[in-house]
């Protein structure tokens, strides 16, 4: 039971309750914690000080956005963090996957697992927001966009030049000129010409994705071959090696075979290596590595082998244009972009155009998140985020229930593992420049740029807390100083 | 954070100082961290982003709050940088351990902030505001405890 006998507190507290009007004003001023309220209270001190509110709201603001800004960033980069452990374990399952001591049920185990992580992967992708606005599905990317329906905008970073440009896209070519196939009688591979890329960047070159050999059998997959290996296209006839006790114990090519002829002047030997691959070798460096997928290989059989230092991936190729500016586009092509549509039923080989009309791409620039940064007009920070999903990854059907797509699919995840190292750097970037931004906001002129990364771990974490705690107490005037809130009204916000 | 917390904070607030008000925005950021863990056992999605996007608010104000021309306010911006990160990852793991690791920092620095609250001579920053006064009246058959408080302008009428 309390009793308090402060009873002049109470008449005091009675006699506010009694005036209206007074009452009407402390709550207003109890709301918004100033004590200028209104014009009638003080005109010019209520000029001024709305001025320098404005400007103190700004500042704030400008700092608040920031620190959102981070915020966000650490959201977003928390999510592909997670996202590329996932695509790391995927790298494992198919190589795992693709070794040839697996048995198909083994393979069908290591699906499951794949299947999961997928599905994980798109979930983390899509349920990655920040204050309920979606951060990986594509909302704050610069968009570009094609006139080509097969040709699409997979990324561009932002140090490239923003614009409209015209790109000739075209089959990739071997030596003689005529443009390489795939297995599945598709062009094998594109790119764009040297005279458009000038037009784009200075010094722009076409990368290509690793792969480097092509046979015209599904079943014969190029694994390697040496630098020392002459290009070009050669027919070999695969037959099956035995042992002395007439046993099959894998593949070979007879040394004297006219392909091998083609390939190098000098003495070959091939040897069968386990049950599905071989390797060719000669003296002046020739190594050439290929693999055959025992199930479905029938020998003794022709097959054409090309070597053209060039590769793509399947399901359509990204063309990747960099230059040393910072500049580096992405484009999807779509293996259909060469089809001859007026060919009705489509055969089987593809028929396939010679060309198709100039690509018109526009970088629009558009879609980036914006931040103002500064009090004033045009302080503005863009954060453009990429998109992150199975099918941006090229990763959304993975098959790993053979040992060849268990092949393709080491492939595939390769890129996805190489695009998320790009959206991590990405927002790397930004995180230095917000740091950047946030210390110039501060009336000092303090180096912030430390403070975002020096604690690593929980340990650190709980010796600098205890460290601190210390400090604030025994430097009670100073913390007094540096952390203060003198906007009730702040912290009454929280509570909404 | 139910309704009554929210009063409770709301008139500590009318009469904190400005270190006063840290303490209490500590303290709310606490709650909030329960809520957080709560959600996250009870697999309650909605709620759970909820109390991230208010633990991420109230550490922005914090960071906000820092003079950087005292050298303490760069290892609390450190600390609440770490907290930060740490929430950011909790709410895409979905794992208790990450707000955990967050919460530690905030209930490691609250006794010390509460020192130094009592030590802060500055006037509460709400000026104006009612000063709140407990009394209790009494009679034959009963005992009122009157309290006005944050809320008194109605006298307890909800219309």
């Amino acid at each position: 039971m309390k009793i308090n006998s402060n009873m002049t507190a109470v008449i005091a507290g009675n006699y506010l309750m009694r005036s209206e009007l007074s009452l009407q004003s402390s709550t207003e001023r109890l709301s918004s914690g100033y004590k200028l309220n209104s014009a009638k209270d003080n005109p010019a001190g209520y000029a001024i000080s709305n001025y320098m509110r404005s400007q103190l709201q700004a500042l704030e603001k400008a700092n608040n956005n920031a620190n959102n800004g981070i915020s966000v960033i650490e959201t977003a980069e928390g999510a592909v963090a997670e996202i590329q452990e996932m695509v790391q374990r995927l790298n494992e399952l198919a190589v795992r996957a693709a070794t040839g001591t697996m048995s198909d049920n083994d393979r069908k185990a290591i699906q499951e697992e794949v299947d999961g992580l997928t599905a994980e992967i798109e979930r983390t992708a899509k349920e990655t927001d920040f204050n309920t606005m979606p951060l990986l599905d594509g909302t704050f990317e610069n968009k570009g966009y094609t006139n080509n329906v097969d040709v699409k905008v997979q990324y561009y970073s932002d140090d490239t030049r923003l614009g409209k440009y015209t790109f000739n896209i075209e089959p990739v070519k071997d030596a003689n000129g005529n443009p390489l196939l795939d297995a599945d009688g598709y062009y094998a591979g594109y790119t764009i010409p040297q005279a458009d890329l000038d037009a784009f960047a200075t010094n722009a070159t076409v990368s290509y994705f690793e792969s480097k050999g092509f046979t015209n059998d599904k079943n014969v997959i190029v694994e390697s071959y040496s630098s020392d290996t002459k290009l070009g296209t050669y027919t070999f006839r695969i037959e099956e090696a035995k042992d002395n006790g007439g046993n099959v114990i894998g593949y070979t090519i007879d040394p004297k075979d006219d392909g091998l002829k083609n390939l190098t002047d000098e003495e070959v030997t091939v040897t069968p290596v386990g049950s599905d691959e071989m390797l060719i070798e000669a003296k002046d460096g020739t190594q050439l590595r290929l693999r055959i997928d025992s199930n479905n290989f029938t020998a003794p059989k022709e097959v054409e082998v090309k070597l053209s230092g060039l590769g793509v991936m399947e399901d359509g190729d990204h063309i990747i244009v960099k230059a040393n500016d910072g500049t580096e586009l992405h484009l999807k092509v779509n293996r259909d972009a060469f089809i001859d549509k007026t060919v009705i039923p489509p055969t089987t080989p593809p028929t396939l155009l010679a060309s198709i009309p100039p690509v018109d791409v526009d970088l629009t620039g558009i879609g980036a998140m914006r931040l103002q940064i500064g009090a004033n007009e045009g302080q503005i920070l863009e954060l453009s985020i990429p998109e992150i999903s199975l099918e941006k990854m090229g990763i959304d059907k993975l098959d790993c229930t053979t040992k060849e797509s268990a092949r393709q699919a080491i492939r595939k995840i390769d890129y996805a593992l190489s695009y998320t190292n790009t959206v991590r750097a990405k927002l790397g970037a930004y995180q230095n420049r917000l740091d950047h931004a946030i210390a110039s906001l501060d009336i000092t002129e303090e180096n912030l740029t430390g403070s975002y990364s020096r604690i690593v771990d929980t340990d650190m974490a709980e010796e600098m807390t205890e460290y601190t705690r210390l400090q604030v107490m025994q430097q009670a005037g100073t913390t007094m100083l540096a952390q203060a809130n003198e906007y009730p009204q702040k912290a009454l916000q929280l509570l909404q | 954070m139910t309704s009554e917390s929210k009063r409770e904070f709301t008139l500590r607030i009318s009469q904190a100082n400005p270190t006063e008000i840290i303490v209490i925005t500590y303290e709310i950021v606490l709650v909030y961290f329960e809520d957080a863990k709560t959600a996250l056992r009870e697999e309650q999605t909605d709620a759970f982003k909820s109390a991230i996007s208010r633990i991420q608010k109230c550490v922005s104000t914090l960071m906000e709050s820092l003079d950087f021309k005292q050298e303490i306010a760069m290892r609390l911006m450190e600390l609440y940088v770490y907290a930060d990160r740490e929430v950011a990852k909790a709410s895409v793991r979905r794992k208790e351990e990450h707000l955990n690791n967050a919460e530690k920092v905030f209930q490691g620095l609250l006794p010390a902030f509460k020192e130094v609250s009592r030590q802060d001579e500055r006037k509460a920053v709400m000026a104006n505001a009612q000063t709140v006064y407990a009394g209790l009246t009494y009679g034959k058959n009963h005992l009122v405890e009157n309290d006005i408080s944050a809320d008194w302008s109605t006298r307890g009428f909800r219309a």
